[in-house]
């Protein structure tokens, strides 16, 4: 072989080395990109179960929705136990979720509760922050996986010893009586 | 919380983001967050104090209108600067995919980066064609929030992924009690707000409806509020009319809540590209019944029709029918009005500025990293000595963790 394709193929295999460092770069900050969107929306569930258990305490409210809420709250997960919930156990948030759109659904009226203002405002705030850290979370996952399934990456093993992201599912409405708090 | 926001566009231009960030900065400073903001402008005297200049900008045609922005080696060095300096918690982008100190700060951070979209229209064909090179730049923002759903559409055609929903807002408290102009009757007087020379805002199917109105209304007057060339509108209407068109040019935004409050109705004729609405808001806010074209958006807002009448798009007969009977039908307004506050007050920044901290509150980091400059695994790091692995460094880096 002439000197001259010798020179194109080093120059071709070095620009290939570099995309591969690039693409396991990118793939990297995508694992990291998912393990923290894990992280906060295990803090936010915490959260939200930690505030749950103040509105269970209200008393003016339907005694059965609370009754449902506490044993839903005790069930659900908490950030220690984060790590030992597998996929499938994410459902478990659902009743929460479900329980609170009960507690607070259309015909709720913030006004009639002035000494809990705060706290059913926080309530709500705390609803949103799990939806959207649940969001942040399967858009992180769904990308990353979109990325681990490309042939380069796959053939190269660009992932090193990365697990496969899961999708996590479970009902994160904000209940509709909190919309606009 | 230490705040930094990015602005693409020029400061000095008003704009819908423009307007945004300025909302969204003051509601964040009266709550007691530490907010900056850079953004470039051609006026530096004119940056509030919470803003850092990223330089002057060069006009491009985009999204239908001329987009003023940055985007050369100063820019680059302005906004590195800018994000180390600046120690955030939270880094927020507007408009991250335009090549602006947006995508620069995107491309030079690592951290908590929220990123807002605000555009809803197809972008040009080259812009479309480059995604793919963003799309690692784009990956580094962790929560992505549309203005409204066209936006949510238009950015996941463009990127995939999701975004969550968080409107616009209006500060109802600048508007609510706007003086009104005195020399006008808030009984006969139409209004139109938006550029004059710009088709999509629809001035021109409210000028072809008009003469319809004029005629049962004589002595009512229509006032065009917009940067625009004043001979051109005026060569499309009739001479006799000509007596009740006012024209006010370009006004602040003082001034404009003025105008809003001394109208009967509020036209909004616009023919399409609207992400949000937020004049509408603003209209509704000073308690001045809006009608509105049948877009997306604006159906959104209005929600069908329940806040505000609404008539086909681009359909001047229609407009000039709806416009007499609600002139005449002052029950219709007074309830308009009512519901129209109502509604401004469900989209107050108060309350919307919530919601944008929770998005905050939501990606700031566990371990309480906050944003800073790092090139690690990109090109440019691996090239420069910004990224090269420092064995000291690694230690507390999470590429090892």
């Amino acid at each position: 072989m002439q000197i001259s394709s010798w020179i194109v193929l080093v120059i071709g295999l070095i620009l290939f080395a570099i995309y591969l460092s690039n693409v396991a770069g990118r793939l990297d900050r995508l694992h990291l990109k998912v393990e923290n969107a894990r992280n906060a929306l295990g803090r936010q569930l915490a959260l939200r179960s930690a505030i749950c258990s103040d509105i269970a305490g209200i008393e003016k409210l339907d005694s059965n929705l609370r009754n449902r809420l506490s044993n839903a709250i005790h069930a659900s997960i908490s950030e220690e136990s984060l790590e030992v919930h597998t996929v499938n156990e994410w459902f478990i948030e659902s009743e929460v979720t479900k329980t609170l759109c009960e507690l607070f659904d259309k015909t709720f009226d913030i006004s009639k509760y002035p000494e809990h203002k705060n706290l059913i405002q926080e309530t709500a705030g705390a609803t949103r922050r799990v939806q959207y850290a649940l969001t942040f979370y399967n858009d992180a996952a769904k990308n990353a996986i979109k990325v681990r399934r490309r042939w380069i990456v796959r053939t190269f093993r660009l992932f090193g010893r990365a697990s496969m992201p899961v999708v996590i599912d479970f009902d994160d409405q904000i209940p509709q009586g909190l919309e606009y708090c | 919380m230490r705040i930094g926001i990015v602005c693409p566009y020029d400061w000095s231009v008003p704009g819908g983001v423009k307007q945004h960030i300025q909302d969204l900065s003051e509601s964040l400073l009266e709550l007691g967050h530490y907010v900056n903001v850079l953004t470039p402008t051609s006026d530096e005297s004119a940056l509030p104090s919470y803003a850092t200049n990223a330089g002057s900008t060069i006009a491009l045609p985009y999204n239908g209108s001329i987009a003023r922005i940055k985007f050369d080696p100063a820019a680059f060095t302005r906004t590195r600067n800018w994000l180390r300096q600046g120690q955030f918690d939270i880094l927020h982008l507007h408009e991250p995919n335009s090549p602006s100190p947006s995508i620069i700060a995107a491309w030079s951070a690592r951290g908590p980066i929220v990123g807002t979209h605000h555009s809803s229209n197809e972008s040009m064909y080259a812009v479309r064609n480059m995604q793919f090179l963003l799309q690692p730049m784009m990956e580094k923002v962790i929560a992505r929030i549309a203005v409204s759903e066209e936006a949510k559409k238009t950015m996941i055609d463009h990127y995939g992924g999701d975004a969550i929903v968080i409107p616009n807002g209006v500060r109802v408290k600048n508007f609510k009690d706007a003086k009104p102009l005195p020399d006008f009757d808030k009984q006969k007087t139409v209004l139109f707000v938006g550029r004059l020379d710009e088709p999509r805002k629809g001035v021109q199917v409210l000028l072809n409806a008009m003469p319809k109105v004029f005629d049962q209304f004589p002595d009512l007057k229509l006032l065009l509020v917009g940067p625009g060339e004043v001979k051109d509108i005026l060569k499309q209407v009739n001479i006799k009319y000509h007596s009740q068109i006012e024209f006010k040019g370009f006004v602040s935004s003082d001034a404009k809540a003025s105008c809003f409050a001394s109208a009967t109705i509020y036209v909004a004729p616009n023919l399409g590209g609207e992400s949000f609405g937020i004049v509408l808001l603003e209209a509704m806010a000073t308690g001045t019944p809006v009608l509105a074209s049948d877009l997306p958006a604006f159906k959104r807002v209005l929600d069908d029709g329940n806040y505000g009448q609404l008539f086909n798009t681009n359909d001047s007969d229609q407009l000039a029918s709806s416009l007499i009977e609600l002139l005449k039908d002052k029950n219709r307004r007074e309830l308009l009005t009512q519901a129209g506050i109502d509604r401004a007050n469900q989209f107050d920044w108060t309350l919307i500025v919530r919601q944008i901290l929770d998005v905050y509150e939501s990606v700031k980091s566990v371990e309480g990293r906050n944003v800073r400059e790092d090139f690690r695994g990109q090109l440019y790091g691996r090239l420069t000595k910004t990224g090269r692995l420092d064995r000291r460094r690694v230690k507390d880096s999470f590429l090892t963790e």
